[in-house]
């Protein structure tokens, strides 16, 4: 299911594996961890998009995703216009992985 | 016993979270207020998309040069499938899977993606045709964000308070979850597990309903509706399938996965090993009156002559 047109670059395996460990005290703790990494991409993604899309299309760009934020076209659209588009938005995502990898790995140890 | 600790670590997810969010405001004030202007938001877009999609606004509404796979899809279905069910009868259970291999592999995509409601249709009519079970995309209205797509492997989840791995019949070496399933503990104590319950947690599945464009407006009756909603998965690969019930939601969309299995449903489904997941069909089991049985298809056994077959639902 892709529902976003960038949902096929971004895979955390390994922070899904680190988050299996934690004993959240609710699902629905669980739940919210798992929405805020999920925000966090978005915005990520679309900040470098953005970053490297030329200012004179970004109205456009914002136009076509927010009426159809899963179409592959807006990968082509892209495409056109910033070299190596796929490339940054995936080293962005890697980079965020990092991050967020060091956050949960860095969280304190307590008594359970 | 030691552990890390899940409130320090939803502190630092959420300051991240809020930095993040606020570099994107101040880089990008224009695009803030592009989003905030249609009442969107940005962290939320995938149940915006999914809204969109489910009601169908997209139609003629964005003109891109590259079409969607499932639209190219749609335009190639036939009704070839249905009948050549006819044409063969209902007396070779043994060549049964085979043929539903075939000719669900000439229906669905190369790559997991939403089904359109014919291909739903098409694939429900041969499921039933084939195994005797009623396959539903949608049923009493709800449909999930994709019947085609790809399931992970999960752990065993704790039927009551205190249990463990080592109480499991088998798959132990999966491990168990640290906290409950999204649906709570199956029963409060270990006395009053019954057969049942050990048979949901056996046969579980986690699906996505966070992400459904109406998870949040609908709580009450969704969360009711999903707990322990019949499915039937099928590995469109092999034809192995299986019925299990809803017991988790998840797994999250980063995750690249948009179904879960238990280790016994991972098993009968042949996606234990290896990467342990692979593209999946999963459809809910018309079956109010809970006589479907959860575990695996077993083809050889299924009595076709008693196989009745409804075209119009």
């Amino acid at each position: 299911m892709s529902k976003l047109f960038y949902d096929h670059l971004i895979v955390f395996e390994e922070i899904e594996a680190k988050l299996s460990s934690y004993n959240f005290s609710s699902p629905d703790e669980k739940e919210e961890v798992h929405q805020m990494i999920e925000e966090s991409v978005h915005y990520r993604v679309m900040a470098c998009i953005l970053d490297h899309l030329p200012r004179e299309h970004h109205n456009q760009f914002l136009e076509l995703f927010h009426r159809s934020p899963h179409h592959p076209g807006l990968l082509t659209f892209l495409k056109d216009r910033v070299e190596n588009i796929e490339e940054i938005i995936k080293k962005e995502v890697k980079d965020l992985e990092k991050v967020l990898l060091k956050d949960i790995e860095s969280a304190k140890i307590k008594e359970i | 016993m030691k552990g890390k600790s899940a409130q320090d670590l939803k502190e630092k997810i959420k300051s991240r979270h809020q930095a993040i969010r606020e570099k994107f405001s101040q880089k990008h004030p224009h695009a803030q207020s592009f989003f905030q202007d249609r009442r969107i938001e940005l962290g939320k877009i995938r149940q915006h998309s999914s809204k969109l999609l489910t009601a169908g606004t997209l139609a003629g509404a964005l003109l891109l040069n590259s079409p969607s796979p499932s639209t190219l899809l749609a335009s190639s279905l036939s009704e070839k499938p249905i009948k050549e069910i006819s044409e063969i009868g209902l007396d070779s259970p043994e060549e049964s899977r085979d043929f539903l291999v075939e000719q669900i592999k000439k229906i669905i995509p190369q790559m997991v993606c939403p089904l359109t409601p014919e291909q739903e249709k098409n694939i429900a009519f041969i499921i039933e045709k084939l195994t005797g079970i009623r396959a539903r995309a949608t049923l009493e209205g709800e449909h999930l964000n994709t019947c085609f797509g790809l399931i992970g492997a999960e752990q065993h989840l704790p039927r009551f308070p205190g249990d463990s791995v080592s109480l499991h019949d088998g798959f132990r070496r999966s491990g168990i979850t640290p906290g409950r399933g999204a649906w709570g503990y199956f029963v409060q104590s270990r006395e009053k597990l019954q057969p049942d319950d050990i048979q949901r947690e056996k046969y579980y599945v986690a699906v996505q309903t966070l992400y459904l464009p109406d998870w949040e407006k609908r709580l009450p009756y969704l969360r009711d509706w999903y707990k322990y909603r019949k499915v039937l998965v099928l590995n469109p690969q092999t034809g192995k399938a299986v019925v299990a019930v809803v017991a988790d939601s998840g797994p999250a969309a980063w995750t690249g996965k948009h179904f879960g299995g238990s280790p016994e449903v991972m098993y009968e489904l042949g996606l234990h090993k290896g990467p342990r997941k692979g593209p999946v069909l999963l459809f809910f089991v018309d079956d109010a009156e809970n006589k479907v049985p959860l575990g695996p298809i077993q083809y050889d056994k299924i009595d076709l002559s008693k196989v009745q077959m409804n075209e119009s639902s």
